[in-house]
């Protein structure tokens, strides 16, 4: 088929113009990522909710032309496969295209980088999936029926499926938004299980198209897409709502000061040195006030840091050294309690977190806006509880920190007198 | 007469409405979501509530217009008459089992029906038969990918489907929606009328 002759009867290459900007104009509307062009690229892969859709109603209506004029399955010279070829392509190149145009917007609006290569692959991967059985259903079904159907399928599929519970279904649909925070990467499972449901449906398409009696096309379209879906979901069973694995330590970049040594990932590494100094000045305070400050703070998701290291978590946007003074306060902190039914005493981190910016020497200004209002007005306010503390004799403050910080971890209810100094 | 109801399809579009019926009362338009229960839910039914307007796009698609051009009887008034009496009983039955607590997103689907309804026909009366199911299904789609308003629970004001069935506007819009249907439709099919040379 020629491209003039394309450009004049097909759809695709119509809507091409509009579909490009529409995704170039989705991208804007979602956060924008923190110069981490792997996350960046996650999400302007977001754009295929209703790309797909576009995939698949310009392939059905190409194959509701043959069926309209009678013209598959003829005594063609041309083989069936390089006439579904023709018909399917314009429309993956034009959705491809679209997605391209999402990342590129996303990736700009988050400073910039090299699209990550794995997003698009799969993508690509989904929508000739959908342009073949868009293309299916036009053979096979009036267009009244193939057309809704063609764009209700992939909605179906790619925005629903992230709804269902187990939250791991999403993975198999390779729309990998919730990927990735700076200290995450996408994950191997999500792209191989997505990757076979994907084939396992082009697989069904061609299945479909084949002249072969209807029973069996049936019967092999159901057991392909069973085996495809069985062997996704194995693959991904048991995974998080991310699809997401702990980022190479080895893409760190590093600072030494002293003892001290400073990690963060490379997008942040412009307040590499500043917060280098935050820390060497308030590290020494810490420990004199019996406040426990490894020599190591890490950027690096806290299963694969070094044993033992403050985990931080850098906010991308510039910050000025009172923000900082919390972000380290912050990865002094423990973890986060693993409590059945919701973690009681979690909410007294944050008086945790003020006396460590306290001693740190964040003025109480400074301390005023960031923990202006305690989470349940019932709390005392947290710079009462903080001021308290700070004039109290040493020994007594090791108490209160020892008390609070075990408090934090609780997920009974326990006395909201024992945050007082005297308790 | 009965010919118009065979050239009509309507055992499929009867089977249409009594599925969505079926449908909206089983347990899967109840299906319990993990981070949007209300989201998920109302997804299921602003979907399942396309099948009617789809099979009406289809049986009405299988008219021989220009017979029916020429006809002595008003098949206008007919189709009308359908689209009427098959897009009001499945609403309203959808609506009756969400008061008897037998589909708690009857309402929501009644609702969406009802707005593809006159979508349907506002989209035939700029194209043919064949590509109007494709507006209502559009438009599914853009607020599904951008209808997202403030928060869940307050989505676009042109998203009005997926707000709450409580919210009274959202009803007179689908109102004026189907309203606007039925009068582009009637418009459209009325100056058709005749032998295309006349």
């Amino acid at each position: 088929m020629r491209w003039a002759q394309a450009i004049r009867t097909m759809p695709a290459l119509w809507l091409a113009v509009p579909v490009v900007l529409a995704a170039a104009w989705y991208a804007t509307l979602l956060p924008s990522q923190d110069g981490y062009s792997v996350a960046a690229t996650a999400q302007g892969t977001a754009t295929l909710a209703f790309i797909g859709s576009f995939c698949a109603i310009a392939a059905s209506w190409e194959g509701s032309r043959l069926r309209r004029a009678s013209l598959w399955r003829g005594p063609w010279v041309r083989r069936s496969a390089t006439i579904v070829f023709w018909c399917v392509a314009p429309a993956v190149i034009v959705g491809l295209i679209a997605v391209l145009a999402g990342v590129a917007v996303s990736l700009a609006r988050s400073g910039g980088g090299v699209p990550d290569g794995r997003f698009l692959i799969v993508a690509a991967l989904g929508l000739v999936a959908f342009g073949a059985i868009g293309f299916t259903l036009g053979v096979s079904l009036p267009f009244e029926i193939a057309g809704p159907l063609a764009i209700v399928g992939p909605l179906f599929w790619l925005t629903f499926t992230p709804a269902i519970d187990p939250v791991w279904l999403r993975h198999l649909t390779g729309m990998f938004r919730d990927c990735c925070l700076p200290s995450e990467d996408l994950a191997t499972a999500p792209i191989v299980a997505s990757s076979v449901v994907d084939v396992g449906l082009l697989i069904a398409a061609v299945i479909a198209l084949t002249g072969a009696a209807r029973r069996r096309r049936i019967a092999g379209v159901i057991a392909i897409t069973s085996v495809a879906g069985a062997l996704g979901v194995n693959l991904v069973a048991g995974m998080g709502f991310a699809p997401t694995a702990p980022r190479s330590p080895a893409q760190l970049a590093c600072a030494e000061s002293g003892e001290l040594t400073v990690c963060i990932w490379p997008e942040h590494r412009a307040i590499l040195g500043q917060l280098v100094e935050v820390i060497d000045a308030a590290r020494p305070r810490w420990l004199a006030a019996g406040i426990v400050s490894p020599a190591m703070f890490t950027e690096a998701a806290p299963s694969v840091a070094p044993r033992g290291a403050a985990i931080l978590s850098v906010p991308g946007e510039p910050v000025e050294n009172g923000d900082l003074v919390a972000v380290v306060a912050r990865s002094l902190l423990p973890a986060f309690p693993d409590c059945p039914s919701g973690a009681t005493g979690w909410m007294t981190a944050e008086y945790v977190e003020a006396w460590f910016e306290h001693v740190a020497g964040m003025p109480d200004a400074e301390l005023a806006r960031l923990h202006s209002q305690p989470f349940d007005p019932a709390f005392p306010p947290v710079l009462d509880i903080v001021h308290s503390v700070g004039m109290s004799p040493p020994a007594a403050q090791q108490a209160w920190l020892s008390r609070v910080l075990r408090i934090t971890q609780a997920c009974d209810p326990w006395p909201i007198d024992d945050l007082n100094i005297g308790s | 007469m009965n010919l118009w109801a065979k050239a009509r399809g309507l055992p499929a579009i009867a089977i249409a409405a009594t599925a969505t019926i079926v449908v909206l009362g089983a347990p899967i338009s109840d299906l319990q979501m993990m981070a949007s229960p209300q989201g998920a839910s109302l997804a299921v039914s602003c979907l399942v509530a396309l099948a009617v307007p789809i099979a009406i796009g289809w049986g009405f698609s299988r008219s021989a217009t220009t017979i029916e051009r020429v006809a002595v009887r008003s098949i206008l008034i007919l189709d009308l008459a359908l689209v009427g009496i098959v897009a009001g009983t499945a609403a309203g039955l959808a609506v009756l089992m969400d008061v008897l607590g037998l589909a708690h997103v009857g309402a929501i689907a009644a609702r969406a029906e009802l707005v593809y309804t006159g979508l349907l026909l506002a989209t035939r009366s700029l194209g043919t038969w064949r590509v109007a199911a494709v507006g209502p299904t559009v438009y599914v789609l853009t607020v599904a990918v951008v209808g997202r308003g403030d928060d869940l629970a307050h989505p676009a004001w042109w998203a009005w489907i997926a707000a709450s069935p409580s919210d009274i506007d959202s009803w007179l819009l689908t109102a004026l929606a189907l309203i606007g249907g039925f009068t582009l439709f009637g418009l459209t099919a009325r100056s058709q009328r005749g032998l295309p040379s006349e």
